[in-house]
């Protein structure tokens, strides 16, 4: 392989799921493999981060054992799962476990695995050998002696990522505990430890109106950690002003710049810096970009299903009807009025034509059930990333051209925004 | 470093089993040490079985290509998944 073969193999498996298709050519490379459960198994937090979007948090609620059970015997058993997760349509699973914090109940996730693991070999089910564990946390329980036991039980099988704010001033004003102080130092110790023993690559950093002018100083900090993978992005909500993208699109030719100076491309990844972005779509590619209209599964701490945690009570802002599809004693409810909705969801159906055909569609992502909690309407699609969708489009049109010329590559990022968005954010 | 490529087909492959080989060496830990679940003596010997069979797939996969390449096992730091290539202890 090549330099930009190597590259581009990088991106194409950043996730356990995208490399699926090619580990096991004989299912359909067309069909999504793996479904993507969450288990609630808190609301509690121990955190008390200033942007959290799961805003309605009862730290009371907490997963029981029994309904644990009964949600693994749920999914496991393809009646109650339906047309929705059926494993002979998906063969592959990531288990996800969430929180709040879910380190907080890491004896409990412990306990679903081993239930989940002896109930698939009772029944020598397909996801017995084809399953992945997927936990995001805080980090600030990573020393507690039953989740480094828990951490070096399932490593092989764990996909990690703690959060970590870029530095300790930009971590320290979001992330703190309840009594103000932040969480930088033990997370950050945690992260060390992540790396060198469990494999920890990745984290995912979120970028909104005040933290927008340390892109360029918070990423390097996070390689300088040992981190390779950062996963970014910009919030959707209506939080821009005016002269945010010209910043965005500013403190990404810095970022730039570092990668190609310190050769980064060459083991790390950014995913703000993507090759396949802002580019015209085809209109027969009607594909969702957000999972939330079906793809994934999400279990409560009560045993309610829903289709993603964000159609949850907790993580609604604007006291929304939750989008319930199911519970683990009847299963996925197939005449349920959400399914049919967002079945019927598409690039399509909710986009302007405005949006639908625009210059520089591929890469803007969205959020299906921020939809429904803006406007009362999960099929309606938000634009208030579109400006800065299209300074992420001009600064990946510097970075790629920038370093097809640093490699020798015959290759060009074509740009299709108009000459009055260029003018604006170069000026 | 030294690497040693392969095909795309032999790497993908070989994560393959690799990948299946870690589950059921997951599944192995989770019931020869202490857990709140403990499979009857058929689904015990069953899971053995699965196991023995992903250790084997793993290893003949790995042997097939030492040979094809001309490897020797010490002179190997690592398969990289990501390159599709041996990285040679120089």
């Amino acid at each position: 392989m090549n330099n930009i073969q190597l590259i581009r193999e990088q991106f194409k498996r950043r996730q356990w799921q995208d490399i699926l298709p090619r580990l096991y050519p004989e299912y359909n490379h067309e069909d999504i493999l793996s479904k993507n459960i969450t288990f609630v198994v808190t609301e509690n937090c121990n955190l008390r981060c200033t942007y959290c979007y799961e805003c309605n948090k009862d730290y009371h609620a907490v997963m029981s054992k029994e309904t644990a059970k009964a949600a693994v015997d749920a999914i496991l058993d393809k009646e109650k799962m339906a047309n929705y997760a059926p494993y002979d349509k998906y063969p592959f699973v990531i288990l996800e476990f969430m929180g709040g914090e879910p380190l907080i109940e890491i004896d409990l996730i412990d306990y679903i695995l081993s239930y989940f693991n002896y109930r698939a070999l009772e029944l020598n089910h397909p996801w017995l050998r084809h399953y992945m564990i997927n936990i995001t946390t805080n980090g600030t329980l990573w020393f507690e002696s039953n989740v480094q036991k828990f951490l070096k039980k399932y490593k092989n099988i764990l996909s990690l990522s703690i959060t970590i704010d870029g530095n300790k001033q930009l971590h320290d004003a979001c992330r703190i505990f309840p009594n103000g102080h932040g969480s930088y130092d033990i997370v950050e110790r945690a992260v060390k430890d992540a790396i060198a023993n469990y494999n920890l690559r990745s984290t995912k950093v979120t970028f909104a109106h005040d933290n927008l002018p340390y892109i360029s100083s918070a990423i390097p900090h996070l390689f300088n950690l040992g981190l390779t993978d950062i996963n970014a992005n910009v919030v959707y909500e209506n939080v821009w002003q005016d002269g945010d993208d010209i910043i965005f699109y500013n403190e990404l030719i810095k970022l730039a710049d570092w990668v190609l100076d310190n050769e980064i491309y060459n083991t790390g990844f950014i995913s703000l810096f993507d090759e396949t972005i802002g580019q015209p779509k085809d209109p027969n590619d009607v594909t969702n970009w957000c999972g939330g209209n079906g793809q994934m599964l999400a279990i409560g701490t009560d045993g309610r299903m829903f289709p993603c945690i964000r159609y949850m009570k907790y993580s609604l802002q604007n006291e929304r009807e939750e989008y319930e599809i199911g519970d683990i004693s009847r299963g996925i409810d197939t005449t349920n009025k959400y399914i049919e909705i967002l079945q019927n969801i598409d690039r399509r159906t909710q986009s302007t034509d405005e949006c639908f055909y625009c210059p520089v569609a591929s890469g803007c992502s969205w959020c299906q059930a921020f939809h429904l909690d803006e406007f009362g309407d999960a099929n309606h699609r938000a634009t208030y990333i579109c400006k800065m969708h299209k300074a992420r489009v001009l600064a990946n049109h510097y970075y790629w051209n920038k370093l097809y010329k640093k490699l020798n590559i015959d290759d060009t990022f074509q740009l299709h925004l108009s000459e009055g968005d260029i003018k604006h954010l170069c000026n | 470093m030294q690497l040693v490529p392969v095909s795309s087909e032999e790497g993908y492959y070989l994560e393959r089993t690799w990948d299946e080989l870690q589950a059921l060496k997951t599944l192995i830990i989770e019931f020869t040490c202490e857990s709140d679940f403990v499979p009857n003596a058929e689904r015990y010997e069953q899971m053995m079985t699965y196991y023995v069979e992903a250790y084997a797939a793993y290893h003949i996969a790995w042997q097939y290509l030492l040979n094809k390449y001309g490897l020797q096992e010490s002179d190997i730091k690592q398969f990289n998944f990501t390159s599709q290539s041996f990285e040679i202890i120089k």
